[in-house]
């Protein structure tokens, strides 16, 4: 037996994904793609700077049709944490698959491509808005670029030039 | 808004929801896009207990009567209840009525 009924119904806005764990999101965000929508929201985090800055709106997208390459940004589950996170892929090798933030240094650790929930498929920042990132001709000079570690260090000096200018 | 309780009641099939941190996220979509910055929306465990019931198969009078055994209330308690939320969800495009 339950307890009396205490109905309500709880209207969320605005910041409300901020209030979901990583590993929530990750979730929802795969019950999107899965059948086969898109899911936008704001993103938390710096390691993709300076494509992607902390609350500018993403877009995900399945997969259909399409198969991910080096130099797409995906959405996958960490199989250890279940979190979500949003990087580029370096490589692929198989089933398998190298990852790693623009603004970070090391590569993530490999994962099985089972865990790519979607790709990142529209950037709304600030000023601009990014479309059709997959078909980006220059995305594997990205990866490159990212793997030898050029945007971690582009984003260092850029910040320091910053600080000089302030 | 008018709530005929010889109607079937359905979830919307526009809408993404999942548990969560013992609540059920509810995300509508629009042209099979989801925001989660311009509409989220989360029900509580009794509140799942309706949506749960809104399979479109059970008349929404019955659905009523599960819940007030279900929950030991009035029938004309959970009649109010259910009729409240049920009017809020339609507004709001989450359920359809079939």
């Amino acid at each position: 037996m339950k307890n009396k009924l205490p109905v309500t119904c709880s209207i969320v806005k605005g910041h409300s994904v901020l209030n979901l764990s990583s590993k929530s999101l990750g979730k929802l965000v795969k019950d999107f793609t899965q059948k086969k929508n898109k899911i936008k929201f704001k993103t938390k985090g710096h390691s993709m700077k300076p494509l992607i800055k902390e609350g500018d709106m993403i877009t995900i997208s399945p997969y259909i049709d399409l198969y991910p390459s080096p130099g797409d940004i995906v959405a996958y589950l960490n199989l250890i944490t279940e979190k979500l996170i949003i990087h580029r892929i370096m490589k692929i090798s198989g089933n398998s698959f190298i990852a790693k933030g623009d603004n970070c240094f090391n590569n993530d650790m490999i994962h099985g491509t089972n865990c790519i929930i979607g790709y990142v498929s529209q950037i709304n920042g600030n000023s601009f808005i990014k479309k059709n990132l997959i078909s980006y001709p220059c995305k594997r000079g990205l990866a490159i670029f990212s793997a030898i570690g050029l945007i971690f260090y582009l984003n260092k000096i850029l910040k320091k030039i910053k600080c000089l200018i302030k | 808004m008018i709530i005929d309780c010889q109607s079937y009641y359905s979830v919307s099939k526009e809408v993404i929801a999942r548990k969560i941190e013992g609540e059920l996220v509810i995300v509508p979509m629009i042209s099979g896009v989801g925001n989660l910055d311009s509409e989220m929306y989360a029900l509580n465990e009794t509140g799942v207990a309706i949506w749960e019931k809104l399979d479109g198969k059970t008349i929404l009078d019955d659905v009523i009567h599960e819940l007030a055994m279900e929950f030991n209330s009035s029938y004309d308690q959970i009649k109010k209840d259910v009729l409240d939320i049920l009017k809020e969800l339609i507004t709001r495009e989450l359920v359809v009525e079939k």
